[in-house]
């Protein structure tokens, strides 16, 4: 027993149980937010429930199993047939024109129905139903109106218009092949389509879009000031007191909570600089602001602000690993301390900075905190990059994955919906962080290898 | 002409201002934030105006009030709204109220004083002020039928001519040769203007209360410019208790109450500051073991190649986006630990227990086969699943035997309230976003411990558990503390995990079952309603710079610490 | 210099203004839809329980007009008041009227107050968990649930569902309740109708948005949320509101505020939106959201006001 102890046996069974823990439970996370986004998307069977014993029997979607621990009968949730809301007057009012109900377990009829469709239309909204006739599908009633034939929960056959339909597919007699084409094709649509319905259908492109413009133009910013900064620290900087400072102040620049940066920017880029530039260049339009309001330019500069000491360590790191024998030889050869620097050693230490880079964008993406003060929305018409001049936007307001993850969330209209939404939205974000960080782990591993050649 | 040496005096030029403006844009935010946060704390001001023609609609005759006090022995009061008070010189009151347009007795009796001086009812509130004999401002206001003791505000004079009031919670005291201007509801005297010898015959009021003028008679006047942006937070509401009208107890409240107008904003930042500090606490209680022990078995137990890649995944950990774990917070971990908290309790003791067991029982096995006891990872990855899948089977009984079936009934039967959105759930997400910081740099400092000392310590014939114990936790300790400081630093900082899974109640203590609300998500939440340049505005940014001057403190030891251990290290 | 330049402004805007007002005195009926020969940018800052409305109304403003652009941010009612007084909006939509110290603010900048239009209606419903077996709630009873200290009527503050009659097992537990941030106009109207201007308790969790009031209320058993009727789901249960053992409703008024020049009115992009919110449309899409119409003479008196500023005598 004393014996297990001083070899600290037990000592070395926690720690690597601690290890495992931290991964395993990360890996939980990362696998429960992919298998959650990916169902949102799989073409789950249409059932069919009675509400009433004379009532017929209706369709809908499993969409929670709730049961209570004191009820020995499990309570069932199910969204109900989204039927109704089908007229033309309609088309605006939110994707909750479907019902939720909480069935009792013997409302649900056992059977499937074979011909139970679900309808995307192109507005956003989903409808169950029963289609009338294989026959009759896409059949011309007359000449000019083609579409398709539905039996709703109004138990009236209607004719959808062709043009309205988005897809349509037949949930339960898919095979697993044709299950998987609708996942990708829905996959697809939910990537490259706009929000609508109130952010709780459609897809989150401009989400995306406004994610990737913000951060490559935050890229543009603190690229130049965070690699001049490290070369100064680096290759120019006395050791004295003053450059200790300023290392001391890159450090607690990565460690301000990225909230309070907001703050900052709110208060003294919006506020202060954004009202000054207006006073000055767009006076003619005041009292409307133009950057004196939360917009693109304040968010990738806050941002750019947040991000400045990755860029600077990661470009030190690289430049450090630069072998001194390298500066020495230029030098030799009657160069310049510029021209060393930009000849020799900052193209070496590119891919450093390109990692530097990426690891900022990785942030970036990520924040939301502080675009929460300075620039984001939740739905904005338009985008920030189009055709019209000046082609990129700088005042205009943006959207943004992780804020639009916060909003669907938390006050999207249709709480069961934004549940399942979160996680595909979730999903996405994740990937392309860890894609991001992914690029920049085997760029930093291929340059590790490259100057271990040199040494 | 650019020749060579010019082109390399302007290179040094321009990398040597770009190195010099971080240091610059770091001051800049701390400067900034600072000017923004100073008129907060400058009391009000009275400054001498230029008389104006305009006449004022509040007017205030000093004698009339003193008279009606004096003798007749019966003073009106009213609030100007829904109040009334009839007050008698032996402090006999009547308290009316105005319900559906009649006044109405709601009160009457005899306030705690024997005679009193000058007496008030503040616009607009139901808060009375007198003034007593031995210079102090009794304050009483009307909770139903009730009447409510507020802490006496102290005069720095006996002799009192008049109370004036100004709003809800400031008013002016009228004494011969000066007027003080104190805050009622801290009871702090805001500031004070001396005045001729003269007699005082009235005082008037702007409508908007920014102006006043004094009137001596015989058309002798003077006006006055009234300074009080932040009277509240000048009075010392963010820092300690105050005695709000309508409650029965002083109190420290974070109301930002940014909807009523009667009622001034409650601004105390301290259960916002221990919101904070809770939030903190509780996530490195979570973070710290589990990352620290992680992080030395990595360095100094795992190969060269799973080292590696337990690195570079935790690093991208690291930039798991914290709305994404405030979300599963809030919406999957709170129901689930609600309905599993035994199971949580007994996780927490039962899996630690039955890895020492298996690792006691692992290591006298191979003493009995005479090998020598190296750490299989097989058996370790079967004896966790064995601990957690004993505590699955064990927390339902364990929670019938103990506790009746219901840990939470039990808890509420022990007068104890557990609230879904809690301290643990805050441990749990949070710790899980500030591991990765914990564990990069931990691992970081024991990896460098030069492998001079630990070769050298195991040629002695150490185990590689003492050489670890012994020399190279102690000589990586400031790098470890360090790390701790770091993930302290992004605790302190969070923000979207608090917003979303805290609830955001502002409670004080360290509860484990309640929620709490910090700086960071009252900065987020508050900061867009919040009007520029109000005391709400100000205040928030001051929770800023607190923020700021926190993180500060902790990042500069975090560098200090790193020097100190990458001088050690050199030394070695 | 300057106030000649303020003259030549004023003279310009007059001018333009007897242009707009043969524009406008084409447009008093109401459901006349005029054409879309209006261009520029609408912003609209404020509440998020009017958000779906809003966003529904402007896609509908941007049917009619092709050339005009409708920005939405909802963070909260509050935050309307402020962006129409840095001017960082031209609508403002509030689920709450705007507070004394708001409307000064308002005029210490723009000289003038701003211009309050009742759009809608919309009743709050206070929520349980859906196995809570609390059948009706009387109004004391709620502000003393909420209340740090009840104002209205003396109670004590009632802090296990046990008090509130229910029988084990969630008898002993405490109550857990949900309610939306301080930015909020929920929040405004229910601090001045149900808490008589009184605090909140510090316990009140405050949740950004209304949804999140109610998956929070359809996750905790011991939950209790007050939220718009309109995001009733499956998972939480209404209950009803009593006050004497008469049912009653906690019914507010939503309004859109405008930054409207006393003598000059509205913008006529503004004014365009707000004949679309006032129209039949707009009603009937309000109500398909959930919420309920204004009367139809209530109305009539908003436009007929809206239009009245225009006509210089």
């Amino acid at each position: 027993m004393r014996q297990w102890w001083q070899q600290g046996s037990p000592w070395v069974w926690l720690s690597a149980s601690a290890l495992l823990l931290c991964l395993g439970l990360f890996m939980a996370l990362l696998g429960l937010i992919a298998v959650k986004g990916m169902q949102h998307f799989w073409p789950a069977p249409l059932v069919q429930f009675q509400l009433s014993e004379q009532g017929k029997p209706q369709l809908g979607r499993l969409v929670r199993q709730i049961s209570d621990r004191s009820e020995a009968a499990t309570n069932r949730l199910w969204l109900l047939d989204r039927g109704d809301g089908l007229s033309k007057e309609n088309a605006e009012s939110p994707a909750s024109s479907g019902r939720y109900l909480l069935l009792e377990a013997q409302q649900l009829l056992p059977e499937r129905p074979s011909n139970a469709v679900l309808v995307q239309l192109h507005d956003g909204r989903t409808l169950y139903g029963t289609m009338l006739d294989a026959a009759e599908v896409w059949q011309s009633q007359e000449q000019a109106e083609t579409g398709l034939w539905l039996e709703l929960a109004s138990q009236r056959p209607v004719l959808l218009p062709a043009e309205d339909i988005r897809a349509y597919w037949l949930p339960n007699q898919l095979s697993l092949w044709q299950r998987g084409v609708v996942f990708c094709q829905e996959w697809r649509h939910f990537l490259t389509a706009a929000p609508s319905q109130n952010q709780s259908a459609g897809g989150i492109f401009p989400a995306i879009f406004g994610t990737l413009v913000m951060v490559l133009l935050m890229a543009v910013l603190v690229t130049p000031f965070g690699i001049l900064a490290a070369i100064y620290l680096h290759e120019y900087a006395p050791k004295n007191w003053l450059t200790q400072l300023i290392r001391t102040s890159v450090y607690n620049l990565a460690g301000i909570p990225s909230v309070v940066m907001g703050i900052f920017g709110l208060a003294f880029f919006v506020y202060v600089l954004g009202g000054s530039l207006d006073r000055l260049f767009y006076a003619d339009q005041l009292p409307a602001p133009t950057f004196g309001t939360p917009g693109l330019f304040w968010a990738a500069l806050t941002l750019a602000l947040l991000t400045l000491p990755v860029v600077i360590v990661a470009t030190e790191e690289g430049l450090s690993r630069l072998p001194q024998a390298q500066r020495l030889g230029s030098f030799a050869l009657g160069a310049t301390q510029a021209e060393t620097i930009w000849k020799v050693v900052v193209p070496q230490a590119a891919p450093a900075m390109l990692t530097g880079l990426i690891l900022a964008i990785a942030r970036a993406a990520g924040e939301v905190a502080p675009l929460m003060l300075v620039g984001v929305v939740k739905s904005a018409p338009q985008l920030p990059v189009d055709m019209q001049f000046p082609f990129i936007h700088l005042e205009r307001k943006f959207m943004h994955l992780g804020y639009h993850l916060y909003d669907v969330g938390f006050q999207s209209p249709d709480a069961e919906v934004a549940m399942s939404l979160v996680y595909a939205i979730g999903l996405v974000l994740l990937t392309l962080i860890l894609l991001l960080n992914l690029s920049a782990f085997l760029l930093r591993q291929r340059l590790r290898r490259k100057y271990r050649l040199i040494d | 002409m650019w020749t060579r040496q010019s082109r390399d005096c302007f290179s040094r030029w321009l990398v040597t201002l770009v190195g010099y403006s971080v240091l610059l844009a770091f001051a800049i935010i701390f400067v900034f934030l600072v000017w923004q946060v100073w008129p907060l704390f400058q009391p009000a001001s009275i400054s001498a105006q230029s008389a104006a023609e305009s006449s004022m609609p509040y007017s205030y005759q000093v004698e009339a009030q003193r008279r009606q006090s004096g003798s007749s022995g019966l003073l009106w009061l009213d609030n100007g709204l829904d109040e009334r008070v009839q007050l008698h010189a032996d402090g006999r009151f009547r308290w009316y109220q105005r319900l559906d347009g009649d006044w109405q007795l709601s009160l009457q009796g005899q306030l705690a004083l024997s005679s009193w001086q000058a007496a008030v009812l503040l616009p607009g509130s139901r808060t009375l002020l007198v003034a007593d004999q031995e210079a102090l401002v009794h304050s009483w206001f009307r909770l139903h039928q009730q009447l409510i003791d507020r802490p006496g505000i102290p005069l720095h004079q006996s002799e009192v001519l008049a109370l004036i009031p100004l709003s809800a919670d400031t008013f002016f005291s009228l004494h011969p040769e000066v007027l003080h201007w104190h805050h009622a509801t801290t009871g702090k005297r805001l500031t004070e203007l001396r005045l001729s010898d003269q007699p005082l015959q009235q005082l008037q009021l702007s409508a908007d209360r920014q102006r006043m003028r004094l009137d001596w008679g015989a058309g002798q006047s003077k006006d006055y410019q009234l300074h009080w942006q932040h009277p509240a937070v000048a009075g010392g509401q963010l820092w300690s208790k105050v005695h709000y009208e309508g409650r029965r107890e002083a109190a420290y409240v974070w109301q930002t109450a940014a909807a009523a107008d009667d009622s001034s904003p409650r601004l105390s930042l301290v259960p916002l500051t221990s919101g904070t500090l809770k939030a903190a606490a509780y996530a490195m209680l979570f973070a710290t073991p589990l990352a620290i022990l992680a992080a030395v078995f990595t360095a100094f137990y795992l190969p060269e190649r799973w080292r590696h890649r337990a690195r570079a995944t935790m690093e991208m950990l690291e930039s798991m986006p914290t709305v994404i774990l405030g979300f599963i917070a809030a919406f999957l971990l709170a129901p689930w630990l609600e309905q599993q908290l035994m199971l949580f309790f007994v996780l927490l003791v039962l899996v630690p227990a039955v890895l020492l067991v298996c690792s006691g029982l692992w290591f006298h096995w191979r003493q009995r086969q005479q090998k020598q006891a190296e750490q299989p990872g097989a058996v370790l990855v079967l004896s966790l699943v064995a601990g957690i899948l004993t505590a699955f089977m064990l927390a339902p009984v364990l929670e019938h035997a103990w506790f009746d079936g219901s840990l939470l009934l039990w808890l509420a039967g022990q007068g104890i309230d557990y609230q879904q959105r809690n301290a643990l759930i805050i441990g749990m997400a949070m710790g899980l976003a500030v591991i990765p910081s914990i564990f990069s740099l931990t691992e970081e400092v024991v990896f460098q411990v030069p492998a001079s000392l630990t070769q050298g310590v195991l040629a002695l014939g150490a185990s590689r558990w003492q050489t670890l114990s012994s020399m190279v936790l102690p000589v990586a300790a400031p790098g470890i503390l360090a790390a701790i400081l770091l993930g302290l630093g992004r605790a302190l900082g969070e923000t979207m995990i608090l917003i979303m899974a805290t609830g955001n109640t502002p409670l004080l203590g360290f509860d484990p079952f309640e929620g709490m609300r910090t700086l960071t998500a009252s900065l987020a939440l508050e900061m867009p309603e919040a009007a520029v340049g109000s005391s709400h505005f100000k205040v928030l940014l001051l929770a800023a710079l607190l923020l700021l001057v926190l993180t500060f403190l902790i990042n500069t030891l975090v560098s200090l610490l790193r020097l100190r251990i990458r001088q050690r290290y050199q030394q070695l | 210099m300057n106030q000649r330049i303020g003259n030549m402004l004023l003279a310009f805007c007059l001018g333009i203004m007897l242009c707009c007002g043969t524009f406008r005195s084409l447009s008093d009926d109401l459901d006349r839809v005029s054409p879309g020969q209006l261009a520029g940018n609408l912003t609209s800052t404020g509440s998020d329980s009017l958000n779906s409305l809003m966003q529904a109304w402007s896609l509908h403003f941007m049917q009619q007009h092709p050339g005009l652009n409708v920005q939405i941010q909802a963070s909260g009612s509050a935050t309307a008041a402020v962006a129409l007084t840095e001017s960082t909006a031209n609508l403002g939509p509030m689920s709450r009227p705007m507070t004394q110290t708001e409307r000064q603010h308002f005029e210490r900048v723009h000289g003038y107050p701003p211009l309050e239009i009742p759009v809608a209606l919309e009743s709050l419903a206070v929520y349980v968990h859906h196995s809570n077996p609390l059948l009706s709630i009387e109004l004391a009873e709620l502000e003393s649930l909420f209340s740090a200290e009840p104002q209205c009527q003396p109670g004590r503050s009632i802090r296990r569902w046990s008090e509130l009659g229910i029988a084990s097992p969630l008898g002993p537990r405490s109550i857990s309740l949900f309610g939306r941030n301080s930015a909020s106009g929920t929040y405004g109207f229910l601090k001045q109708q149900l808490l008589c201007h009184g605090d909140f308790k510090p316990e009140v969790h405050e949740l950004p948005g209304a949804a999140a009031v109610i998956q929070a209320v359809a996750l905790a058993e011991n939950g209790i949320g007050i939220a718009g009727t309109r995001h009733q789901s499956a998972a939480v249960k209404t209950v009803p509101l009593m006050q004497d053992q008469q049912p009653i409703a906690l019914q507010r008024t939503l309004y859109i505020y405008l930054n409207a020049h006393p003598v000059l009115g509205p913008g006529p992009a503004e004014l365009a939106f707000m004949q679309l919110v006032l129209s039949e449309t707009g009603q009937q899409l309000a109500v398909r959201h959930g919420f309920e119409a204004m009367p139809l003479d209530t109305r009539a008196d908003l436009w007929q006001r809206l239009t009245e500023a225009l006509h210089v005598d």
